[in-house]
Parts: structure tokens; sequence; C-alpha cells
């Protein structure tokens, strides 16, 4: 049973209530391929960065924890569309469990994300990790791909500080970011510095994507997915291009047939 | 018609010959050569004692200061020693890595792979030479290394590296086949070091150079002057000695090593049309303000060796060759507009300091009698950011020589510079009159006082607002047009685009043949004959094939010019 406090040191707590109802509103189909979805996001808070009025730590801290929900945004749908796209993928995939709930909340299509949703994609450990339960891929070290992930590893840690302790980095968070340990340090931003860390974050979104695509290419060629005649080819190769390409990068081909075409002729032969 | 074409290819033969004598670039000479066209004065005795021995050294000097002869001596000599494992490695294909920053985000650590794999890539080079047997370790890593510096250096990075050696285990293989090849130390000779304009390229050099030292191993490295960043923990001076490869043209021994070089190098017939002009051989000596490629660069073209026809030596062609000689060191200073474009205000504001410096020293110099003249600035301390990066570049280029600063008491602290001779001579900042002979120009110079110079602060020389001149070069946004704010930026304040930076090697392969250092001449003969246009076009000519076709280009010239073109990308 509950008494009378013997001292009061702050007032009272009372009864609230949270409307959720208030609070969400249905989700909105974005017809764009992941990379294209982040890099329209990120742009978002990049111009928001270059304002006085988000000038103050607190607001370019606010943008960094953005910067990182958009990125990991990233690849969970690109995990989710590869079961979509991949038979490779949805073999690998189809030992993995999910939640009865998530069969029900999520549409067929989205159904990856139920496999993902309570993996964080925000470090290189758990972005390797998923990418090897989820599209059976292994990201090697030494390579271009396995430098750009651990590269944002740190902005990562730099959201952890600001999410958890308000900007202060922890020890393990100084120690991940290689910085001595001799005093306490906080995250501390400036819009150049956050372009910095915009940049971290598309080139691992960009090494990732090129990397995912050559690699569902390369094992689609190995297990002999691909019969070098569009007509059969096409429901396995558009969809994959669609997923991957970026029109707002425009390098490359953008019509998947045309792009087929020049793998074919390197490639398949 | 025959006779005339055997004749013409006897002339290009002959003068071919006589071009290889004039090669400037040690790296280029054999063994052989290297050993009788060079001079050493005890000054390079005691350099090269050090270069051989114990202890972390930097080796710096401007171009043609003769670091790399020394360092491929030293190299030479420890061979023929064997009792030490020596190492000569050349970085100076830094800059071709340059476009895999722009493509792969583990460019730094295949760039710091780049430079362990080219160390254990020569030492079984000299194990070979020594015809010794190398350990198998040994050899494996050499093959794959060779492998991977190809790939690198061709623009193909592999897309995963299989083996990485780190610093600390590159140090533990040279103890170890230090001991197994049954010598004392090993003795690393690192050429054209950190000469990439890269700040971070740079620091992770000297991060690893700081790491390669033990009892046994010991790393050299040759600098430039001016534009060298080490890494945070590497302490100049403490972490390493520094020895000056340049000359000093107002040592006693100076004009004796000159003309002991000639003597070395020239054949009879061409020293014969030297002789009893001593004044000749002292005034392009001093011209060369030290440094021994631009004197074998001058007495070339003042014996008409590019010409490829027999000339008149005369006061004319000589004034000539250090009139164009000046122009060359000038131009490796304007040069850096397109090797560092960020920096272009800079280079022009140093062209302005230069003007106003021989104006200025001419001034003084006007009616002064030649023990009295002077040919170096004094510039107040503290000195302006914006003009120390200045001074640095033209450091760099070997315009200007860094002397100790002297104190003025209360009219303040002064850093010293020496111009460059060529400029001092070709520029007539000695203020000796019209017609004035070689011998009183080499006199003046020889003569005049040590302690004069001309001071001043950076607004003496430049005016109030200079500063605000040197702002660095940023190219707008590509999209909108907004300006960039900061060397940093990324990305467009104002619609977010992402800003280019372009691969300055890139850049640089497009530059067109006409910055090449040749004669006008010969460049209107190259486009006249050949369709060679840009740097890249002369450097993939396969086997030199296009440009021998024009006419006095034999295969010495046509190596040559080929050189320049790869310098000029390189560095």
């Amino acid at each position: 049973m509950s008494r009378t406090p013997w001292l009061e040191v702050n007032k009272s707590e009372e009864a609230v209530r949270l409307d959720i109802s208030q609070l969400c509103s249905p989700g909105v189909f974005v017809e764009l391929s992941p990379i294209d979805e982040y890099y329209s996001n990120s742009l978002l808070l990049l111009l928001r960065s270059g304002e006085s009025s988000f000038s103050e730590q607190w607001m370019l801290r606010l943008l960094l924890l953005g910067q990182v929900s958009v990125t990991e945004t990233y690849f969970r749908r690109i995990l989710s569309g590869l079961l979509n796209v991949c038979p490779v993928v949805r073999r690998t995939a189809s030992a993995e469990t999910v939640a009865l709930g998530a069969v029900f909340y999520y549409k067929s299509e989205d159904l990856g994300y139920g496999l993902i949703e309570n993996a964080s994609m925000s470090g290189v450990k758990e972005i390797k990790s998923q990418t090897q339960k989820v599209a059976g891929v292994a990201i090697p070290n030494n390579s271009s791909i396995s430098a750009a992930i651990e590269a944002f590893d740190k902005v990562c840690h730099l959201r952890h500080a600001t999410v958890h302790f308000h900007g202060e980095l922890s020890s393990r968070n100084a120690r991940e970011l290689g910085i001595e340990p001799s005093e306490s340090r906080a995250v501390w931003l400036t819009p150049i510095t956050f372009q910095a860390i915009v940049g971290t974050c598309h080139n691992a979104v960009r090494a990732y994507n090129r990397f995912m695509f050559e690699r569902v290419l390369e094992r689609w060629t190995g297990e002999g997915l691909l019969q070098s005649d569009w007509n059969e080819d096409r429901k396995l190769f558009r969809p994959l291009h669609k997923l991957f390409y970026s029109n707002r990068d425009g390098v490359g081909i953008r019509r998947p047939y045309s792009a087929y075409l020049q793998f074919r002729a390197r490639v398949l032969k | 018609m025959a006779q005339s074409k055997k004749h013409a290819a006897e002339e290009i033969s002959t003068w071919d010959v006589l071009a290889s004598v004039f090669e400037e670039r040690a790296e280029n000479l054999s063994r052989q050569e290297l050993e009788a066209w060079s001079a050493q004065s005890p000054r390079d005795s005691a350099i090269l004692s050090k270069l051989k021995g114990p202890g972390s050294k930097l080796l710096t000097g401007p171009r043609g200061s003769g670091k790399s002869t020394l360092l491929r001596k030293a190299y030479f000599e420890l061979l023929e020693d064997r009792e030490v494992l020596p190492a000569y490695v050349n970085y100076a294909r830094a800059l071709a890595l340059e476009p895999m920053f722009h493509t792969h985000a583990n460019a730094l650590q295949l760039f710091r792979q780049w430079i362990i794999f080219k160390v254990i890539d020569g030492i079984h080079s000299s194990v070979l030479e020594m015809q010794q047997s190398a350990p198998p370790e040994m050899l494996e890593l050499a093959n794959y290394g060779q492998l991977l510096i190809r790939s690198l250096e061709v623009g193909d990075p592999p897309a995963i590296l299989d083996k990485a050696v780190s610093p600390s285990e590159l140090l533990v293989l040279l103890e170890s086949w230090t001991e197994q090849l049954g010598c004392r130390r090993c003795v690393l000779l690192l050429d054209d070091a950190a000469h990439a304009f890269s700040q971070e390229q740079q620091q992770q050099f000297f991060e690893i150079f700081r790491e390669l030292r033990s009892r046994r191993v010991s790393g050299k490295a040759a600098v430039y002057p001016g534009t060298t960043s080490y890494s945070p923990f590497f302490h100049v001076g403490h972490e390493a000695e520094v020895l000056e490869a340049w000359y000093h043209p107002d040592d006693d021994s100076f004009l004796p090593i000159m003309r002991s070089i000639v003597e070395r190098r020239l054949t009879p017939s061409l020293l014969s049309r030297l002789e009893g002009r001593q004044e000749i051989i002292d005034y392009l000596a001093l011209a060369s303000f030290g440094l021994p490629r631009g004197f074998l660069n001058m007495l070339s073209q003042f014996l008409g060796v590019e010409e490829g026809t027999p000339v008149q030596p005369n006061r004319s062609r000589a004034v000539g060759a250090v009139a164009d000689h000046a122009e060359s060191v000038r131009g490796i200073f304007l040069a850096l507009s397109s090797k560092l474009p960020r920096f272009k205000h800079f280079v022009e504001v140093g062209k302005e300091l230069e003007g106003s410096v021989i104006r200025r020293l001419r001034s003084y110099n006007k009616g002064r009698d030649v023990k009295q003249k002077a040919v170096v600035v004094a510039i107040e301390e503290p000195i302006r950011t914006e003009l120390d990066r200045i001074l640095n570049f033209l450091e760099y280029a070997g315009l200007v020589r860094k002397m100790s600063s002297v104190s003025r008491g209360v009219k303040g602290r002064f850093q010293r510079y020496t111009l460059h001779y060529a400029i001092v001579l070709a520029e007539n900042v000695l203020s000796l009159g019209k017609s004035y002979t070689l011998a009183a120009a080499v006199e003046a110079l020889r003569s005049r006082s040590a302690h004069a110079f001309v001071r001043g602060r950076g607004e003496t020389f430049l005016g109030a607002k200079f500063a605000e001149r040197c702002k660095l070069d940023l190219p707008p946004c590509g999209s909108c047009g907004a300006p960039r704010v900061s060397p940093e930026q990324r990305y467009c304040m104002r619609c977010g685009a992402e800003l280019t930076n372009v691969s300055i090697y890139e850049e640089l392969l497009k530059a067109p043949i006409d910055e090449l250092p040749l004669t006008k001449s010969r460049i209107a003969r190259i486009k006249a004959h050949t369709d060679l246009r840009t740097m890249q076009d002369v450097i993939l000519d396969d086997e030199l094939q296009t440009i021998r076709t024009v006419p006095y280009i034999g295969p010495i010239w046509a190596s040559r010019i080929r050189n320049y073109a790869q310098e000029f990308v390189s560095v």
C-alpha cells in the first residue's frame, strides 16, 4: 500500500494519456528504388543542415539521427526487396522464422521486413550478419565494401552517443572511434562535418548497392538461372535492375533491357 | 635521296648519343654511367656515409638537387659492400593511385599496401642483384607484390586484398631476411617519397616510415622542402635526421664540383669546344643554383644538343640557356596551378611576389659596389599563413631557397630566402648594366655580400590586402552555381547537389603537350608530324613508335620526352 512521501523533492507525476492514433498515419508507398529513396530522404536532411535555424548542436544531432535512420532504412529495403526478386535469397531465408504477428501485419511482398524487424542495421556487425542470414552473402574483409561499412559503423557510434547520452560518448564509443580515453568527449557537429557524415553514409549505401547487385548476378550466373534469352531472363533481371538502379546517379544503363544486353555480352556470352 | 636519308639517320644517332650524356635523371642512368658521370665532393661523401649508415634520415631538396643520385649511389655502394642489405624504392608513381581514392572506400588501405609491397619488391631486386637466393617467403610476397603494384598503378585495384602486411610485420620480415642473408643491417632508400600532394597519403607514408626502424633496419626518404606533410606523430629532427641534398652555390667547393661533372660527362670533342671558356661553365653552374639537373639542362642547350646540329657556343647562347632555364623553374612553380587547382590564386600571388622581389632587389643593387649587392629577401616574422604557404610552394619549386632567420633587434626578426640564380641573372637583378661579361656576372655572384638583403613584411611586397587575394579556388556548385564556403564542403548548401572533386591525376593526363619542358620548335614538330596532343597520348605511345616518326627524335630523345610526360603526371 502506498503512503504519503516523507519529503517532497519534485512535482508529483500525474495520469497522462497518449493517444497513439494521433501519432501515427498510414505508411506512404514510395515508387523509387531503395537507393533513390535514401538519396531523397538524405537530401532533405542535408538541406536543413545548411539553414541557420539548424545551426545549434541539438538540431544538428537530430539530423545525425535522421541520417543514420534513412541509411538503416536503405539496408532494410534492399534485404526485403531481395526476398521478392531473388530465388536464391528466398531459398536461403526460407529457414528463418518470422513472428506470426508479422505475417498478419505486413503485406506479402513486404514480409521480408518481418524477418529483420528486430534486427538493428546500425553497425558493421549487424549489417554483415543480416546480409549473411537473409541473403546468404558474406561481405569480405579487406575490400572496398567492408571499408565503407566500417566507416559507417563509426557514424553509428556517434548516433548511439546522441540517442542514449545526449551526445556524450561512452567508453565503448570512444574505443570504437579510436579516441584516446584520457578525457570524456561529446559529439560536436557543424554543417560541414555533418556533410562528412552524409558522405560516409552515401559511401556505405553505394558500396553495398553495387556489391549486392553484382553478387546476386554472379550467383544467378553460377547457378545457371539465366538462359541468355531476354524473354526468359527478364522475369528475374528486370525487377533486380529496378531494385538496384539509381536514376539519381544516372550512371550505367537506365533501361533494364539495354543493361541486360550489355551484361549478356560481357558475362553470359 | 637515299644518301640524304642515311645522313639524317646518322645525325640522329650522333645527337641521340650526345643527348644521353645530358640525361639528367639519376634513375635513368645505369650504374656505370652514374659512377662515371657524377662527381663527388667531401660533402657528398659525408651525406653518402649517413645514407648508408644506421638511423632514419630525411634527404631534402627540390627537383634536380641530386637526391636520387645520392640514394642510387648509396644503393650501389651497399650492394658492393655486401654487409648491408639495401633496397632502392622509387615512389614517383604515387599519383597514379590517386584516381582509386575516387572509386574505392579502402583506397587508403590499398595505398599503404602499395608502399609496403614496393619495399618488399625492392629488397627482392637487391637479393637478385647480389646473386643470392631469396628466402621462400620473400619470393612469395615479392611475386604477389609485383602483381598488386602493377594492378594499383594501372588503376585496376583488386576487389579483395588477399594478403596484407602491416608495417610491424614488414619490420619483422626485414630483420629476419637480413639475418638469413648474412647481413648486419638493412637500409631502405626510399626515393620520391611522400611526393603525392594528398596530405593524407603523405601522412600514411610517414606513419609507415616511422615504424620501419630498429637496431638492424633503417629508412632514408627523399622529400621535397616546403610541401611535405608529416603525420601528427612524426617529429622531424627527432624521428629522423634531416640531410640537405642541395649544393650551396656559395660554397668554395661548388664550382670545382660542377667543372668536374663537365669533365666526367662530356666527350673530348665537346670538351674542346669549351676550352678556354671556363667562365661559361661557371656562369651556367651558378645559374643552376646548386641543382645539377638544371646545370646539365643548360649545358645541353648551350651546346645545341637539342637542335641536332653543331652550333657555335657563345655568350648569347649561354645567356639564352639561362633565360630558358629561369622560365622552366618558373614553369614548375606555375604548374602547381594544375596540380593543386584549389591553390591557383596562391600561385598567382606567388608570381606577383617574385616580380616584386626582383624589382626591389634590382633597385637595391643599382649603383652598389659588386661586394654590396644582394640576392636575398627577408620577410618579417611572424609570416601570415597565406604568405607562408606561397613561400613553401616557391621553395618546393626551387625558385627560392630558405635560409636561417635573422634578428634585427627592435626592427624585428626576418626569415631569409635566396632567389634562384638563373632568375637573378636572367632578370639582371644584380643591376650589372646592359652588356656585362659572363665573367663579371660570375664575379658579382661570387663576391656579393652574404649579409645584404632587402626586407619587409608581406604587405611591403604584395600590398596591404594581399591576403584577400589568397583565396582557395573552389569551383561553385555545378548545378545551381552557389559558391562553396569551405574546402571540406561536399554538397551544395543551397541545392544539396554533390560537389565534384575530379581526380588530379586524370586531369594531369589530359594536359596538353605544350606544358612539356621542350623548346617550342620541338613541340611544333611533334604536333606537325603526329597526333600526340596530351600527356596521356605520349605515355601510351606503344614502344615510342609514334614519337619516333618526328624528325630529329631518335630513341633516346623519345624516351626522354616520355620521361618528361611521366614526370609531369607523377609528381
